[in-house]
């Protein structure tokens, strides 16, 4: 049971740079770009912001580049940095809210509330039913705004071992996390996650 | 049945899934593992979460990525040496100029939004192709050098001020300056620095400078004169005072601006003969509305005299003046945005111009005398005030939503039968949904609805739901955002915006909220649509 497990992520796992000398800016952004990309949009959710990020930690990397010794994976070295500079903005990011939204009843009679039950079962679905495609999509959503409940760094943890493969030794250096903790709080973010989707996760029978 | 190892395996569970347990511990949970089903339907659930998490799909950069990169980078570097904060609009405003992409402009505060669309599309061009060359010679500059530069063009704007505009600078009132100037002075800036970028930082840190240290009165004639400076170093483009006029002109022409600027006619008949080819100041637009009313008044008399219908001439006179600001070429932009926020709230006729900015053409003047009816909607002698012109405006708005309302025809059963006769009966004009988006799930989770007409809001809006795609482009000048919301529902709703119509003085948005067959719950439903931008108020109707 254990092995097959193990199988599955191995896949994920970064493959160690070459120490030797550092690659050149181009070589870098082409190689990180889409992965930082792809981090950010796990650990703040949407595109936006996700695409603020990871050009934020990519220009820190390029600044820190000629001075990266090698001493990890250049993988982990850029998620250190990814994750560190999304901290850094969590702390100082203060949630604006520009808009409200008005009760949908009232004004002109009509309310979900109040029509909801009357309409429901009188109404034709205009879909029979949703395709494989779309159920991908909509598990992949639910997934997200799981994600996004979990404090931050239980996500990162859960993010940087489900998501890019990194190792526990890996994580706990790219969060400055011990290893102990780094398995305690992807275990806590699993089950939390677990709760979360109980419908996707639990066996059909169980 | 929970006993005591389990609780000590919790964390074991997850780590074993991973593999990162060491020999002995991995031998004990898979042991207990074999004893307790509990723990195997719990090891299950966790392969299934971590599974999910790991299936969540990879998604390409969006397009204009690494531009948006290598300008932010840009700006970062400058920011290390620039005491100056705003040097990353520009780099913002080269990046949309580079792209080209619309996203880039929704940045901007709405005044910025509003204009930079419009102002940038030739310096674009100029832009692109000396985005490198403008960058060696920025990067070549020592601070010392920059500060030197910077002295010359100031000396060189005070210079060509006073050659330029004097007689039209001296009306101006200092103590306004700082308001009136307040949108002349953004789009002075925002030309500058767009055009700046493309090869005059030095151009860009005088004037951000020059606004600490020189007095008010200095300080707004550089302002206004700044364009003239764009792109400084020698070899790159440089506008002019008139090339830049006759840019804006294209450009006021395009959006359906005019400006006073009279022909001379050699008829000295004519009220308008020797009035100078150049926007009026308001005196000087006064002396001729004077000259017209008399000349008008004079053909009013022989018409009387001949039976002949007659001009009135009451009232309007004040609105024909020209505006303090009208002698600023500049000011076609500020003209610009209050002439489009006319149009938006339907009411051109309507007195009141926004803080009596407004110049109007010869055109506009003398057709305004010749159709004597529209006088009668001019209420008093005088200008009003943008307070007062609103006021009337509110009011008369009201007024038409009351008599559009009171004026429904009761239905008739045949009426209903049809959505078009529906329409027909109500009095309904559709507004098209431009476009839209919507899901399931990603929504608030309570019902409600919401008009979005600024750019901060939507995006607001947009990273609440959660969408993966970039942020669609919105002209919020033109067009603006619905959204309704569902309420969280176990069972699986789907919710759609219906159609978006004007109707008795009102814009109604009508959802529909249908169960989805087959479909899994829970669902937070949301629907986003882009229509037409209108100030009418507007309420949800939910509809079968």
């Amino acid at each position: 049971m254990g092995a097959d497990a193990k199988e599955q992520k191995d896949e994920g796992t970064p493959r160690p740079e070459p120490v030797s000398q550092p690659p050149s800016e181009a070589e870098f952004l082409e190689r990180n770009s889409r992965l930082v990309y792809n981090l950010a949009l796990r650990l703040v959710g949407n595109a936006v912001d996700a695409e603020d990020l990871a050009q934020d930690a990519l220009i820190r990397a390029l600044k820190a580049l000629p001075n990266f010794r090698g001493d990890s994976a250049q993988t982990t070295w850029v998620y250190r940095i990814t994750v560190n500079t999304w901290k850094n903005r969590v702390r100082s990011e203060k949630r604006r809210s520009f808009w409200k939204t008005l009760p949908l009843h009232g004004l002109f009679g009509g309310g979900e509330d109040g029509e909801e039950k009357n309409t429901e079962g009188s109404l034709p679905a205009d879909e029979p039913a949703l395709d494989a495609g779309l159920e991908t999509e909509e598990v992949a959503r639910e997934v997200q705004s799981a994600l996004q409940t979990l404090d931050e760094e239980n996500r990162a943890v859960v993010v940087l071992r489900d998501i890019e493969g990194l190792s526990y030794q890996d994580i706990g250096e790219a969060l400055s996390l011990p290893e102990g903790t780094v398995k305690s709080k992807l275990s806590r973010a699993r089950n939390a996650l677990a709760l979360k989707l109980k419908r996707y996760a639990q066996n059909e029978d169980g | 049945m929970a006993n005591e190892s389990e609780n000590h395996t919790l964390d074991d569970l997850s780590a074993y899934i991973d593999d990162a347990l060491g020999e002995d511990a991995k031998r004990r949970v898979a042991a207990h593992l074999e004893d307790c089903r509990e723990c195997r339907a719990e090891l299950d659930t966790l392969k299934r979460v971590s599974k999910m998490v790991a299936d969540l799909p990879r998604h390409p950069l969006p397009e204009g990525f690494q531009t948006r990169l290598r300008m932010k980078r840009l700006e970062a570097e400058r920011e290390t040496y620039t005491p100056m904060g705003w040097l990353p609009q520009p780099a913002r405003l080269a990046a949309f100029a580079a792209t080209g992409v619309m996203v880039g402009a929704i940045f901007f505060n709405e005044v910025r939004y509003r204009l930079a669309p419009k102002i940038l599309p030739d310096l674009a061009e100029t832009e692109t192709a000396s985005e490198d060359a403008g960058r060696r010679a920025l990067e070549a500059l020592s601070p010392a050098q920059i500060e030197e530069a910077r002295r010359q063009l100031v000396a060189r704007n005070k210079a060509s001020v006073s050659a330029a505009w004097s007689g039209v600078a001296d009306e101006a009132d200092p103590s306004a300056s700082a308001k009136k100037g307040g949108l002349v002075m953004e789009t002075a800036q925002l030309l500058e620095r767009s055009a700046g970028l493309s090869g005059g930082a030095a151009a860009v840190r005088g004037f951000g400078s020059e606004e600490n240290d020189a007095a008010p009165v200095e300080k707004k004639r550089t302002a206004m004169l700044t364009p003239q400076v764009v792109g400084a170093p020698p070899g790159q483009p440089t506008y002019t005072n008139d090339e830049l006029r006759t840019y804006l002109d294209a450009e006021s022409r395009r959006l359906g601006i005019q400006q006073v600027i009279p022909e001379p006619s050699p008829n000295s008949d004519d009220p308008w003969a020797g009035v100078p080819n150049r926007p009026l100041s308001k005196e000087e637009a006064r002396a001729v509305m004077a000259r017209v009313t008399s000349r008008l008044r004079n053909s009013n008399r022989d018409a009387r005299a001949a039976n002949n219908p007659t001009v009135p001439l009451e009232g309007l006179t004040p609105v024909l003046l020209g505006a303090p600001e009208a002698s600023r070429p500049l000011n076609v932009a500020a003209a610009a945005v209050a002439q489009r926020k006319r149009v938006h709230s339907g009411r051109m006729d309507i007195v009141g111009i926004p803080g009596s900015r407004m110049s109007v053409t010869r055109d506009q003047a003398v057709a305004f005398l010749e159709e004597g009816q529209k006088l009668d909607r001019v209420q008093g002698r005088r200008e009003y005030t943008e307070a007062e012109g609103r006021a009337l405006t509110k009011a008369q708005k009201q007024a038409d939503a009351d008599a559009a309302y009171a004026s429904v025809k009761p239905l008739a059963l045949k009426d209903m039968k049809t959505e078009q006769g529906l329409e027909d009966t109500l009095g309904i004009e559709r507004m098209p949904v431009l476009r839209s988006w919507g899901a399931d799930s990603g929504g608030l989770g309570t019902a409600g609805g919401a008009v979005l007409t600024s750019p901060n809001d939507f995006i607001d809006l947009w990273k609440r739901v959660g969408r993966s795609e970039t942020l669609p482009a919105v002209d919020f000048e033109s067009e603006m955002v619905v959204a309704v919301f569902g309420a969280r529902s176990d069972s699986a709703r789907r919710l759609e915006i219906v159609s978006v119509a004007k109707q008795g003085g009102r814009i109604l948005i009508r959802y529909r909220i249908a169960p989805v067959e087959n479909g899994k719950g829970p669902t937070t439903p949301y629907h986003v649509a882009v229509v037409e931008r209108s100030d009418y108020p507007f309420g949800f109707v939910q509809v079968p």
